[in-house]
């Protein structure tokens, strides 16, 4: 028997199979199951982000709310300090090193 | 009905002229799919992805090619992306198959051992044709399970008919090398 005729036979072979003939209503009943996870898919994420937006904007207020509400016993005197006096930056920068 | 009324009605989101494009089409998907997997199950399965595919992109189909032409060209890429994502599964199901022939030669009946070569001569074919490079394997199985003219396959393959000729004469060298010692058989 030639080579080619061997092939020829097992593509014939494999060409006989027939489809099932009910994939087209499988493929329907598919598509249309996955339509739904779609319109969720779409409606899901703005829901979420709201309710993620409005617990960072809740925990931020509680937080402000809570810090206000503290009083300290003592009463710091504020003094007013410069910084230019405070330390040389010539010390740093050796600028006047050579001099 | 005339394929650009179908494709117009399932635009507009008629299903049941999806239904009808289906069923129009999905022998010769399914033949080009088994022509890659050469398996029933998995023609099935790929023919099922492509109409899915075809249905979500069909508003991307442009009517500069035939119909045909876009379906075949996404039947080659979905038929070759299944075989490179099932590479791993295919091996153990070979392997699998290889060990139930071990298996199967202890049985000394002629019956069996006629089938037993008949399998395995098929089995060569098909590894034979699984081993083509890739256009080759394209232009081969679209001439050979679908009897496509050389000019229709290089419309699908995006080339010359030339190309496909060279194509085809190279796939059926290689073949018939590979296949050789079946002579003696």
């Amino acid at each position: 028997m030639k080579i080619d005729n061997y092939i020829d036979d097992f593509i014939s072979k494999e060409k006989e199979e027939q489809v099932n003939p009910y994939l087209a209503t499988r493929v329907l009943a598919k598509l249309e199951k996955n339509e739904e996870p779609v319109i969720f898919k779409a409606v899901a994420p703005l829901w979420k982000n709201l309710a993620i937006a409005a617990s960072f904007a809740l925990v931020i207020a509680v937080g402000f709310g809570l810090g206000s509400m503290v009083k300290g016993d003592k009463e710091y005197i504020s003094i007013n300090i410069n910084d230019a006096q405070l330390e040389n930056l010539n010390l740093y920068t050796l600028i006047d090193y050579d001099e | 009905m005339s394929e650009e009324q179908l494709i117009e009605k399932i635009l507009s989101g008629d299903k049941e002229a999806f239904r009808l494009l289906m069923e129009r089409y999905q022998q010769q998907v399914f033949r080009v799919a088994i022509g890659f997997v050469h398996s029933r199950q998995d023609a099935e399965d790929i023919t099922q992805e492509v109409f899915i595919r075809v249905y979500r992109s069909l508003s991307s189909f442009k009517e500069k090619s035939l119909f045909s032409t876009w379906l075949y060209r996404i039947t080659i890429n979905t038929s070759i992306n299944y075989i490179n994502k099932n590479k791993r599964r295919n091996l153990l199901t070979n392997a699998g198959n290889s060990l139930i022939s071990l298996l199967n030669k202890s049985n000394e009946e002629r019956d069996a051992h006629q089938q037993l070569e008949a399998t395995e001569i098929e089995k060569s074919i098909q590894n034979a044709i699984d081993g083509l490079p890739e256009k080759q394997r394209k232009a081969f199985i679209l001439s050979k399970y679908e009897d496509l003219s050389q000019r229709e396959i290089a419309e699908i393959m995006k080339t010359s008919e030339g190309a496909v000729e060279q194509l085809l004469v190279r796939a059926k060298k290689s073949l018939q090398k590979k296949l050789a010692y079946l002579v003696g058989k």
